[in-house]
């Protein structure tokens, strides 16, 4: 019964020029929103990959040369693209995606996109978690929004009371009536950027395909709820839309306030001045007349049992240098992790109004699953200031082994250069990025079971 | 009429419980729009403060050191007074003051930095603007009174406005009013003005009461800021007034109102934004990171031929006691130039693409009312990315005078004396951009309301009531 209640939603649905209309653009919206993406991806992986090949041409290019002047001429992290950021840009136009790495500092990641474009830039991009975010959801109310308050103001519904059908049966029928076709749409569109995705990865594919489809089911209940409820079509589709404004545009604003004002970030300037502060307090590799540089010094001649710097079995400038980027690198920690706690106490309040509006943790899973969340940024310059701790320690312990102290001419053979390894990030596994979203997930869920119960207690009420 | 029509409307105006509990939800939302825009204000005058105040700490330093020097006493920092550690590590502090009116606007003020360190040594093509932050605030954007305006006032009007017709048509009064000699188009654009006036005054309550909260003082911009919303309120209210004369029922209504919202507020400034990418592609900034490394690599192999051609060009710092002893400040300046002027075709090109994109925004967003309202209102309170456009160019030229103010003392080898602290180059903002293109976009918000309410004014009113027949 609820099949052919569903059957005949749809055949009535396919046969109106709303439907037709509303089909159309949106098809056509996701077509070139998704041949856009596509090409902009290619052309932004293709400027990353030459980058990526450049940079390290460069790096390999200073041939015989001091290993500390390597560490200052630096090279660059680039921050790969990921295949599913076709599908869900995410943050990535708002956050670098090239970190210099040199000695003595951290440095953040630079190269904002949104920095290159035009104030109408924050209107968003007509890429596709746009459409599937902010389009689809009206789609659906506008097509279900009297399904079944029509059947009150035609009279249809004592008719179909006759027939022997509940109201449960009714109400699913039409669930499934408005849901089917909007699956059909997210398939096909899930389909047609599975096409122009490189180097696909069916499970993060999948499982986004999944969660928009959770999405989705609970914007249909949601519109069934109001539409078993209302007393017509014009009050439910108000009904309707008022919580479509709500739950997708003013509650990610509202909870953007609220964190902004509750944990704020400190400025750069801020930031900066902190982080210079904390390394003035201690070694500076290129000072060996500051108090910590003398500490040091007797520490050294007391281990190594020897009286004077020359007679360490290694050169005492370059080990001094290597000690002062390990004291900086613990500082840049320390601020950076300080960081990393707001940042914690900004992601509680989003996933506490997640309870508020399902776009919140559909939101975030979608990122998340296409590798362009802020957590992946954060990986991504952990990363990146691991490899240039380490690239630090291989130059310094090369110069420190190999010449003698106040050598400061000595150059390291070309070869070193080719041992700091390149810079590799990759997306994290499946599973990692799932236990990192469960709450994500749950929330997602108890929006999908409520709207649910509430849609057996909406068909008690029709 | 017009007495009648205006009696009846505040009658049902005043006896309806929805409008008034409308009014209240508009305060409401205005008042902690406000209140957002007020936090963020203050935050950001605190951070300026901050910002100047280590500044001023350091430049204190360099008053002592160079009094002290001046007395002929020893001073262990006096080497914070050799030209390249003044032009660098106290440099100058830039700063874009935030102007009240940004409370009603935040605009890209949670993108960009308003307070930069100037030093000698930084390199103009990657100094980087952007503020630190959360990229998903960024991306939600912020709930800001520009966003209640843009946003949420024009469902009010369409929820307000959409079945003015429709609902006498539906009920059969129509029949009853087009039986009477008057115009009932003209009838409805009446009804139509009275809710806009009663809007319009609502609006202007919430606005005073939460300006009032927030502080604002009364200026130009202010007076300006209330006129563009009440054009942006008459483009809705006009359209609503066209859809009313040209639909049939009320639901219809309803859905193309909605849809029309969707269009010109959702779709059409995404769908502009995008084309302007991909008309105008950026060139690649990593592209210009090697290059710039390449270039200065081919500048350091002929460092001295470099150095050379920078004397050339600035005889002015050649010295004339005979020892041109230069070290390494005067090849890195040397250099320096060197590579700004090597690449700054690959940098003019960035700023280039840019503009265009600008031009092409400013063009096509004239397309939704809401790109037209937004772009308007940022501009008055400050915050557009015109004003931070000028910021940046300030910036980058300011540098430019920093750097050069130090060069003779570098090339002198000369030290700083405590009269030459007084005669530092000194940051100043330009103040404010010309506002004109904000009446281009109040005009032409109301042209389009005019003419919508003209076209709909001319169209036969009673047609529907015939084919009825």
């Amino acid at each position: 019964m609820i099949f052919h209640i569903a059957k005949k939603e749809i055949r009535e649905m396919s046969r109106t020029g709303q439907f037709k209309w509303m089909f159309g653009i949106v098809i056509l919206l996701s077509a070139v929103a998704i041949f856009v993406s596509h090409r902009q991806w290619q052309d932004k992986n293709l400027q990353r990959e030459q980058a990526e090949a450049n940079a390290r041409t460069l790096w390999l290019a200073q041939g015989s040369i001091n290993p500390h002047n390597a560490a200052h001429y630096g090279t660059f992290a680039f921050k790969p693209q990921f295949p599913l950021s076709l599908i869900d840009p995410g943050v990535e136009k708002y956050t670098g995606i090239s970190i210099f790495l040199e000695s003595h500092s951290r440095n953040e990641a630079d190269n904002v996109a949104a920095a290159d474009q035009t104030g109408l830039s924050r209107f968003g991009d007509l890429t596709p978690d746009f459409i599937l975010l902010f389009i689809v959801p009206l789609m659906i109310i506008a097509l279900g929004h009297h399904s079944i308050t029509r059947e009150k103001e035609q009279g249809t519904i004592q008719i179909i009371k006759t027939q022997g059908v509940s109201n449960k049966q009714l109400i699913l029928g039409k669930w499934l009536g408005n849901y089917l076709p909007i699956t059909a749409l997210t398939t096909a569109l899930f389909l047609l950027a599975a096409v122009f995705i490189q180097d696909l990865n069916w499970k993060f594919l999948a499982m986004m395909w999944l969660v928009y489809l959770v999405y989705f089911a609970v914007i249909n209940s949601i519109t069934l709820i109001i539409s078993s409820l209302a007393k017509s079509s014009g009050i439910s589709l108000v009904t309707l839309l008022a919580i479509w404004i709500v739950s997708c545009l003013a509650i990610p604003k509202v909870a953007s306030s609220y964190t902004n004002e509750k944990y704020p970030y400190p400025t750069r300037q801020e930031f900066e001045a902190a982080v210079a502060e904390d390394k003035k307090k201690g070694l500076d590799g290129h000072d060996p007349w500051s108090e910590a540089s003398k500490k040091l010094e007797q520490e050294t001649l007391k281990t190594y049992k020897v009286s004077d710097l020359k007679d360490l079995p290694f050169n005492f400038d370059a080990y001094r240098m290597q000690k002062g980027e390990e004291h900086e690198a613990a500082i840049y920690f320390k601020h950076n992790e300080r960081l990393k706690e707001v940042h914690q106490e900004q992601t509680k309040v989003y996933r506490g109004l997640a309870f508020l509006s399902p776009f919140l943790p559909t939101r975030f899973m979608s990122m998340a699953l296409a590798n362009t969340d802020y957590t992946t940024h954060w990986n991504f310059a952990d990363k990146a200031e691991k490899h240039r701790v380490k690239m630090q320690r291989i130059l310094n312990d090369d110069f420190a082994e190999n010449s003698k102290l106040g050598e400061w001419s000595y150059k390291a053979d070309a070869s070193l250069l080719a041992e700091i390894p390149e810079f590799q990030f990759d997306a994290p596994e499946f599973k990692e990025v799932i236990s990192a979203n469960t709450s994500n997930l749950l929330i997602l869920t108890t929006w999908l079971l409520v709207s649910f119960g509430f849609l057996f207690f909406a068909s008690t009420r029709i | 009429m017009i007495k009648q029509n205006i009696r009846h409307e505040t009658r049902l105006l005043s006896r309806n419980y929805w409008f008034i509990s409308l009014a209240i939800v508009l305060v409401s939302l205005c008042l902690y729009a406000g209140h957002n825009g007020l936090k963020h204000f203050e935050r950001r005058q605190v951070d300026m403060q901050q910002a100047k105040a280590a500044q001023e700490v350091k430049e204190q330093l360099i008053q002592e050191v160079a009094l002290a020097l001046s007395k002929g006493e020893e001073h262990p920092y006096h080497f914070r007074l050799t030209p390249m550690n003044l032009a660098i590590y106290t440099g100058h502090l830039a700063t874009m003051p935030a102007d009240e009116m940004s409370k009603l606007s935040l605009g890209q003020s949670d993108l960009y930095t308003h307070q930069l360190k100037i030093s000698s040594n930084e390199d103009l093509a990657t100094l980087s603007f952007n503020e630190l932050n959360n990229p998903v605030q960024l991306l939600f954007g912020n709930f800001d009174l520009t966003f209640v305006l843009a946003y949420l006032v024009p469902l009010v009007i369409i929820a307000f406005t959409y079945n003015l017709r429709t609902q006498e048509l539906e009920s059969g009064r129509l029949r009853l009013l087009a039986s009477n000699p008057i115009n009932t188009n003209l009838w409805l654009l009446q009804r139509f003005l009275v809710r806009y006036c009663s809007l319009a005054i609502i609006l202007t309550i919430a606005l005073i009461a939460t300006i009032l909260w927030i502080g604002i003082s009364l200026k130009i911009e202010l007076l300006t800021f209330f006129l563009l919303t009440y054009a942006y309120l008459a483009f809705w209210f006009a359209i609503s007034y066209l859809v009313n004369i040209l639909g049939r029922s009320s639901v219809k209504n309803a859905v193309s109102l909605l849809s029309l919202w969707i269009l010109l507020v959702l779709i059409v400034p995404t769908v502009v934004n995008q084309a302007a990418n991909t008309v105008y592609p950026m060139p690649s900034r990593i592209a210009l990171l090697n290059e710039i490394r390449e270039t200065k690599k081919e500048l350091s192999k002929e460092q001295d031929k470099v150095l050379d051609e920078y004397m050339r060009n600035h005889p002015e710092l050649i010295r004339n006691k005979g020892e041109n002893a230069f070290g390494y400040w005067h090849g890195f300046f040397a250099s320096q130039e060197m590579t700004e002027k090597t690449l700054s075709p690959l940098i003019d090109r960035f700023d280039e693409q840019l503009a265009k994109q600008q031009k092409w925004v400013d063009i096509w967003g004239f397309l939704s009312p809401a790109v037209v309202f937004q772009d308007a209102a940022t501009q008055l309170a400050g915050t557009s990315s015109k004003n931070y456009n000028q910021f940046k160019e300030d910036v980058r030229s300011f540098s430019l005078t920093w750097r050069a103010h130090f060069m003779p003392f570098v090339f002198n080898n000369e030290r700083l004396e405590l009269s030459d602290l007084d005669s530092l180059p000194v940051f100043e903002s330009r103040s404010s951009l010309d506002n004109s293109s904000v009446f281009i976009n109040i005009v032409v918000l109301l042209a389009l309301s005019v003419l919508m309410a003209g076209r709909g004014l001319m169209l036969e009113g009673k047609r529907q009531l015939l084919q009825l027949r």
